[in-house]
Parts: C-alpha cells; structure tokens; sequence
C-alpha cells in the first residue's frame, strides 16, 4: 500500500488551511530563474508522465476581425519545428503513444503531452521544442485552417452547440471576446504573420506555469524543467489591452429556426459572476439543488422523473475571468416546448421565494465534498485543476480550500443567492428547433426574434 | 454464511477457506480475486488504496442483441426503468442516495451488455452493494414509470440519433451491415417498437435476464478482501439464482459483396461510414484489427491522416476503429470533409491504403509503434478506478480472458508484419465491405 502525504514548498501558498480527509499526492512548488513556476505532482501508480505549461495569454487579445487566431496559433505550434519536419515529429510522438497539443481558451494558452515514463525522453526532447522553435508551415496552416472552417460549420448541425453560441453573444455581444466566434470570413482572414505575433505573445516565462505530474520524483521533475526550459526568455511583446466584457442582460425571445429538427433545443440564461467573487461556492450549492445535481437536483425531478418530457435539464454557473453566466438547457419534443418553459420559471419562482430546504443544502454539500476526491484521482485531473485554479488567481492550496469553502455555505446564503442569481426577468431564452412548429406555442412569451440557423453569427 | 465457489473461468481460483481469498492474478500494481457465490453471481475485487473511494459495477450480459425485431429497444429503454424504484426505494432514490453521500452513479447499454455503476467514498460501499442487491431483485416496475420513462428514453433517442446528421448516417450503415443480427439496431431501438413495449414485456425481461447468474460484480479500490466478499454475500447471497434460458440469436449470413448507400440529410459536412465485417471480439484476429488500426488510424503519422489529410487533403478529419463484440463485428473507417468534396475519391483513397496492407508493405517498426500505442491506452485507461473496472468487465464478460487485460504485451506478441498482411487479406476485403456516404441537402 503506497502512502501518500502532502508536502507543499510553495511560495505559492498562503497560510496552508486544514487538512480535509481526503488525501493528495506530494506537490512541490519551484521557481526557475527565468520566472517560470514548476510544480511537480508526484503520483506513482502508474508509470505515466504529463506535462502541462500554462501561459496567462488567451483569445481574448486576437482582433474582432480575425477572431480564431490565437486557437490556429495553438492548432499549428504543434506540427513542425526547427529540428522536426511535421512527419518526423508525429511520427517520434506516435511511434511511443504520447500525445502532444495545444489549446486556447479566452485568458490563457496550455500546451500539454503525455508519455509512459520509459518513453518520457521523447517528450523532454520534443515539448520545449515546439514551444520555443515552432517553424509554422504554410501547408500546416492551410489543413489546419481548413479544418477550423469546417467545425464552425459542423456548430450548424449541433442545437446544443447553436443555442449555447448565440446565448453568450446576445449576452456579452460581438463586440466583446465572450460573444465573438470564429467564422471562415475572421479565419481566412489570419496571415502567418499573425500567427507568429502570437506566438512571440506567449514568450514569457515570466508568470508561465508548468506542472510535471505522475510516475516522477520532485528532483527529477526540477531537473526535467530546467533542461526544458532553463533557457527561456522572456520575448520582447506588447500585449493589446483587454476591455470590461459589456453585458446585456433581458427578457428575450429568440427562435433559431432549424426546420428538420424534431425537438426543441431550450436555453435560458442571463450574465453571472466573475470566478473570483466570494459567492461561488455558495452558487456551486444552489445549482446543486436547482438544476445541476442530476437525478437529485429540482429541475430534473420536476422535467424528467416526473413529467417524462426531456432526457435531461441541467443548469450551470459558468465562471470566467472577467465575468460569467447563469444557463439551463434542455431539450424537448416540440409540443412539450412551452410546457417545459412553464416549469422552468415556475421551479424558478419556487426557489427564489421558498428557498431551500436545509435538508437540500446539506445533500448538495455532500455530494460537492464527496464527489470532490474523484475529480482528483490521476495526475493529469491534478494538474488540470491546479492550472484551472491558478489562472484565476486561486493558490495551489486552493485544491484543499474549496471543499473546505464548500462546506462553509449556510441555507440562508443559498437562499439569498437565488434571489439575487437567478433571475428570469433578465434571462435570454434561446429555443433552437422547427420555427412554424414552435412559434404558435409560444405567444405568452412576447414576440420572437426567429433566426435561420444558417446565419453567420461573425 | 459465507460460502463461494471458483469461477468456471478462472482455474487458479482456489476456496480454501472461509475467509481464504486468493487472488487469480497478483503484481505490484494489480491483484485480482474472484468468487462465485452459490446463486451464481460473479464476484471480482482488486484492492486500489491509493484514493479513498471505490467503484462498483454490476454486468448483466444483456444488450441490444437480445431484442426482438418488434422490440427494438427494451434493452436500454429497461435500464432506464432500474432507477425508477424498488420495493423499498422510490423512484430515482437510488442515485439520490448515492449523491447525498459524495458518489455518482450512472448506466449504459451496448449490444452485448448492460452495465450499473458506483463510485463511492469508500466508507459508503454497503450502500452501493445494497441498492444494486435491492434492484437486481425487488425493482418495482409499474405502468406510470414505464409510461413516463418510455418518453424521456424516444426523447433520448431523438436528440442523439434523429437530431444528428452524423449518428443518423451510423443508425442506417448498421442496417446497410446486418441483415439478419440484431446488430443491425442500436440500443436506441426505434421509436415505433419502445410505443409498443408493454409492462409485461418489461417483466418478462426483467426476470430473464436481471438475476444473479446473468450477472459480474466487480469492485475495484479502497476495500478490504475478507471484509468486502462478507459485504457482498449479506447484500446479494439470498437473491435466487434460476438457469438461464437458450436464446437463439440468428447468425449474419456471409456478405457476398460490396455494399453501399447515399444518404441525403440537412447536414452541413460530407461523411463517409464504411465498415468491413470482421469476426467476434474472442478471435485472434482481433489483437491483428486493432494493430491495423493503429497503422492506419493512429495519430498524424498514421496512413489514412498522411494520405487524406496531408498529402491529399481529401479529409480534414479521418480515423478508424475496431466496433468489436461478442458475435461477428466490423472494422469502422469514417472521414469528415470540406463541403464540396469528392467524397468518391475519399473512399477510393481509403480502400488503397487499407489494400496496401496486404501487399506486405507494413515494416516492423509501425508495428512497434502500434503496441506501444494501445499499451499506453491501456495503461491510462486504468487511471481512475472505474476505467480499471470498466477494462476488468470487458476482459471478463465480453473477452473471457483476464490475461488480455492483465497482460497487453502478451495480447499483441504474436502480431508481426506477415500476420498484419494476413489478416488484411482475409477480413478487409471488397466483398466484406459496406459504405454509406452522407451527402448534405443544406441550401447554400
């Protein structure tokens, strides 16, 4: 039986709070020279090795018009470099089963790869490789932009994927990043000049972090951080300025017509917190109840169990740097559309002035800290959530603290929340589905706003 | 009382004792015990200490190929109706008390298999094994549940099949494949036959197939051997076990030819579905399929991606795999296009490489590659608890070979280029094979 203890040398940590009862690896914090932060999850029970580098630069500074640049910067960085043609390099990673990619997301870049330790020379050769000497092809770019092309088309075919676009651009609007969308006008758009101001963009160690996780010691980790990047230099880079996100927040009907569609897809949803407001915790509790907690949560009991009308409802506090939502989605045969709508606000009213009951805060708590260890079992969900936490600003000890903050919420917090989070007066309602079919049914809501669903929405 | 018999499969399996376990397989990093209980049930444990929690799963061999063709559904339509109470729980209780102590619980269907699962904090594991015990033999199956569930079981269907361009292609490729089997449906079934599905039916299916003998426990994580088997006998020893009846599955007669299909549907990207009918997940041939796989699927270095991607640019997604189950499967190779493509020439591209096979081209060293890559899939599909039990349930249940699971290096030994060129030969062959192509109607 391996033992596993907590050793934090971070100076990441501030004021290390009780010890929950569920236990972590050892995580050891370094700093390198060049300013790059190493952690190192030591997890040994398989013989696996990740490597995960976050660097805090993200869409958000890529220009309204060529929307999608930071996301091909990070599709392209990966297949070839100043030692690698494109096939050498696949051919090095598949010929010992690591993987190797790269992904942007609104405030920050992640570049990330896996090995089984008996191969883990290949990555040390290869990850620093790409990061720092990508050569960028132009016959890379174009499969690669051919193929971001092609999945914003593929969107058109998914209601879920549709309706969830076009709440957060009604929501926060094309002219802030949360409401933008990549489009084959913005991606055709983007020169490999762009792409390689980007990539100098993310030169800087400087605030990077890197987390070394599984079948791995800390002094091997520290040492396998400096060969990879002791060398880093911060780039000469003038990063854009980044606004407030503008919000519109509404009651709102729109019909996205999608004619062969069978089902209405429903989503409801207004703007919410930032991820660092003090209430999250508290929100995490009220979803629970509401709509996140699957079988055990209101809307589900109320839309499913009991009325049989969808596979599933859910809702869901979605928290980004700069702001968040508030969102329930369903969907629902056509003819159920406006019952299904009913119940929704009806559950809405019932929470906001009834409240919860105590036996319902402390089931979702439970659930919330119960869950919590398996969120945490292998050493790439480790340290995909120390990277989550360490994007907003939340401390490595954050992994221990929020279960703790969890089990701090009161019923009367979550009944306060509900009256000031959820609020339909101000919710955009999105029913992705047969227009001619739905139209009718919804009169009570106020006149639609009916969208083909072929519409661009750059 | 305690009382447990060796697995017919497993041979080591030795009772020595009542609180004597041993174990039918022991490293480092895994051990494995199993016991048969006297109705029958299969029992797996292995001990996983490292994170407090333990996963429970329970296979019932019974899936979407033990449906009637007028009954094209029931098999998932009745997973659905096992949370809906039993004699002592209400309806959707279950998961509900698995939440309310920190777990998650969840189930899923395929041809072959049903299968019900726990993850639990560890203290908690009594109350998973009594809720699954209470199911597999007091499920209290009434028409209000059967009427409600019917209808979120079509809304299922709808939104992941009849609302979806690409998997609607699958629902048909599957028909266009098998003629006969019932593999010829998904576990979605049709919406027309789950109308007609009555409570007798469900009842019926219920007492067939929902009962210890048809059934593998299997728990994986932080438990105790002595003390989780004396859990597993309170909780699941009284539930009458009764011999299971001879069902007949009608056999798929040999495809002769080459099969193919247009489908036209609003759909925004060309796809083609094509599939090559190959033997049943227990034949040798199958650890061949899945290095084939890997040569021509696995990775940007893979022949179909360096062909239809790179070189041809007739794809900008393609990858392959092996749809392997209990009676004869098929090899599935699908591509995504640019609208406006050929897609013609995408299949005739595919078709090439795959012949390219048998002409004896591969070279040891993809063949390397290949083991190396499905030997770091499996490494890291037992990650999490469940993935270990997830893999210990196909090894046990669908593959009847724990060393498959145990031993992936052993799997893949006797695979070489010559057995590669082989089994291309036989199994990825013109008249083996079936293509559908999804051609989208959008308007411009």
């Amino acid at each position: 039986m391996k033992t596993r203890s907590v050793i934090l040398l971070s100076t990441l940590i501030s004021g290390f709070a009780t010890a929950q009862d569920f236990p972590l690896p050892q995580i050891d914090y370094q700093r390198l020279n060049n300013g790059l932060s190493v952690i190192i999850v030591t997890h040994r029970e398989q013989p696996v090795i990740n490597f995960d580098l976050l660097i805090q630069v993200g869409d958000e500074i890529d220009p309204p018009q060529k929307t999608g640049r930071s996301s091909l910067m990070a599709a392209v960085i990966t297949k070839a470099t100043e030692r690698f043609s494109s096939l050498e390099l696949s051919q090095k990673l598949d010929y010992v089963g690591s993987t190797l990619e790269a992904a942007s997301s609104s405030h920050t870049f992640r570049l990330k790869g896996d090995s089984l330790l008996a191969h883990v020379q290949v990555l040390l050769d290869i990850f620093p490789e790409v990061l720092l000497h990508p050569t960028f092809p132009v016959d890379e770019i174009e499969i690669e932009r051919e193929r971001a092309i092609t999945d914003t088309k593929a969107n058109f075919d998914s209601p879920h994927l549709l309706a969830s676009l076009y709440l957060r651009r009604l929501i926060f609007s094309a002219r802030t990043p949360y409401g933008r969308y990549p489009s084959e006008r913005t991606i055709k758009a983007i020169t490999r000049e762009d792409l390689l101001l980007v990539h100098q963009q993310i030169q800087a160690p400087q605030g990077a972090i890197l987390v070394i996780s599984g079948d791995v010691s800390p002094q091997d980790g520290l040492r396998w951080a400096n060969e990879m990047f002791g060398r880093w230099k911060e780039s000469q880079r003038s990063l854009p300025k980044t606004n407030e996100p503008l919000v519109t927040d509404k009651r709102r009907l729109i019909i996205v017509d999608k004619p062969d569609l069978t089902q209405s897809t429903i989503h409801i949803g207004h703007s919410s917190i930032r991820r660092s407001d003090p209430v999250y915790p508290t929100l995490q509790v009220l979803s629970q109840i509401f709509g996140g907690g699957g079988f055990s949560s209101r809307l589900m009991k109320t839309l499913r169990s009991d009325g049989g009308k969808t596979y599933g409802v859910a809702s869901r506090y979605v928290s980004m740097l700069k702001a968040g939502t508030f969102g329930i989605s369903l969907t629902t045969r056509n003819a159920e559309t406006k019952n299904c709508l009913d119940l929704i606000f009806s559950e809405i009213d019932k929470i906001r002035q009834r409240g919860a009951t105590e036996e319902e805060v402390d089931d979702a708590k439970r659930y919330l800290i119960g869950s919590y260890p398996m969120e945490l079992e292998a050493p790439g969900q480790i340290a995909d959530r120390l990277l989550y936490n360490l994007s907003f600003g939340l401390g490595i000890d954050y992994l221990r603290i929020l279960p703790q903050q969890i089990g701090a919420v009161t019923q009367i917090q979550v009944n306060q929340a509900a009256k000031q989070y959820i609020r339909p007066d101000a919710a955009t309602i999105i029913v992705v589905g047969n227009a001619k079919e739905i139209r009718p049914l919804l009169r009570e809501y106020g006149a639609p706003t009916v969208i083909d669903y072929q519409t661009p929405l750059d | 009382m305690l009382s447990l018999k060796p697995n017919r499969y497993v041979a080591q399996v030795v009772c020595s004792g009542l609180l004597s376990v041993l174990p039918v397989y022991a490293s480092d990093s895994l051990s494995l015990t199993q016991r048969t209980l006297e109705n029958g049930l299969s029992v797996y444990l292995q001990p996983d200490p490292s994170t407090p929690i333990v996963n429970v799963q329970v296979w019932y061999h019974v899936g979407s190929k033990n449906e009637t063709p007028d009954r094209r559904g029931i098999a998932h339509l009745f997973e659905h109706m096992m949370f809906k109470g039993t004699k002592n729980i209400g309806p959707e209780e279950h998961s509900q008390l698995i939440h309310s102590v920190g777990g998650q619980d969840n189930a899923y269907t395929t041809e072959d298999v049903t299968v019900y699962y726990e993850t639990v904090p560890s203290t908690r594991l009594h109350l998973a094994l009594s809720l699954e015990a209470e199911r597999m033999h007091l499920l209290d199956l009434t028409q209000a549940t059967l009427d409600s569930e019917r209808e979120v079981v079509k809304e299922e269907k709808r939104l992941r099949i009849d609302n979806n361009p690409i998997l609607k292609t699958i629902e048909r490729f599957r028909q266009l494949v098998f003629k006969v089997h019932p593999y010829a449906w998904t576990p979605a079934g049709y919406i027309e036959d789950l109308d007609l599905i009555t409570l007798d039916d469900c009842k019926r299916f219920y007492q067939t197939y929902y009962q210890p003998r048809n059934a593998t426990l299997i728990i994986t994580g932080d438990i105790r051997l002595n003390e989780t088997f004396l859990m597993v006998e309170k909780y699941f020893g009284h539930i009458p076990g009764h011999p299971l009846p001879t069902v007949k599955i009608p056999t798929e007669p040999s495809q002769r030819r080459l099969r193919e299909e247009i489908l036209r549907l609003p759909a925004q990207l060309p796809v083609v579905v094509m599939g090559y009918r190959i033997p049943g997940i227990r034949d040798p041939a199958i650890p061949n399929l899945e290095i084939i796989d890997r040569i021509l699927s696995g990775g940007d270095s893979s022949r179909l991606v360096q062909r239809l991607v790179k070189r041809d640019r007739l794809a900008v997604t393609v990858g392959a795999f092996v749809e392997g189950m209990e009676d004869p499967g098929i090899y599935i190779v699908y591509a995504v296009s640019a609208p406006g493509t050929d897609m013609t020439r995408v299949r005739t591209a595919i078709i090439e490489e795959i012949n390219q096979l048998g002409l004896k081209s591969v070279v040891a060293r993809e063949v390397e590659a290949a083991k190396n890559q499905l030997t770091d899939r499996h490494i890291r599909s037992m990650e999490p608890v469940s993935g270990k039990g997830q893999g210990l349930g196909e090894a046990i249940v669908l593959h009847h070979n724990l060393s498959s699971f145990l031993n992936v290096t052993e799997r893949y030994r006797m695979v070489t280029p010559g057995s590669i060129a082989r089994t291309t030969r036989q199994y990825l062959t013109r008249n083996r094979l079936s293509v559908v192509t999804l051609l989208p109607t959008h308007r411009k």
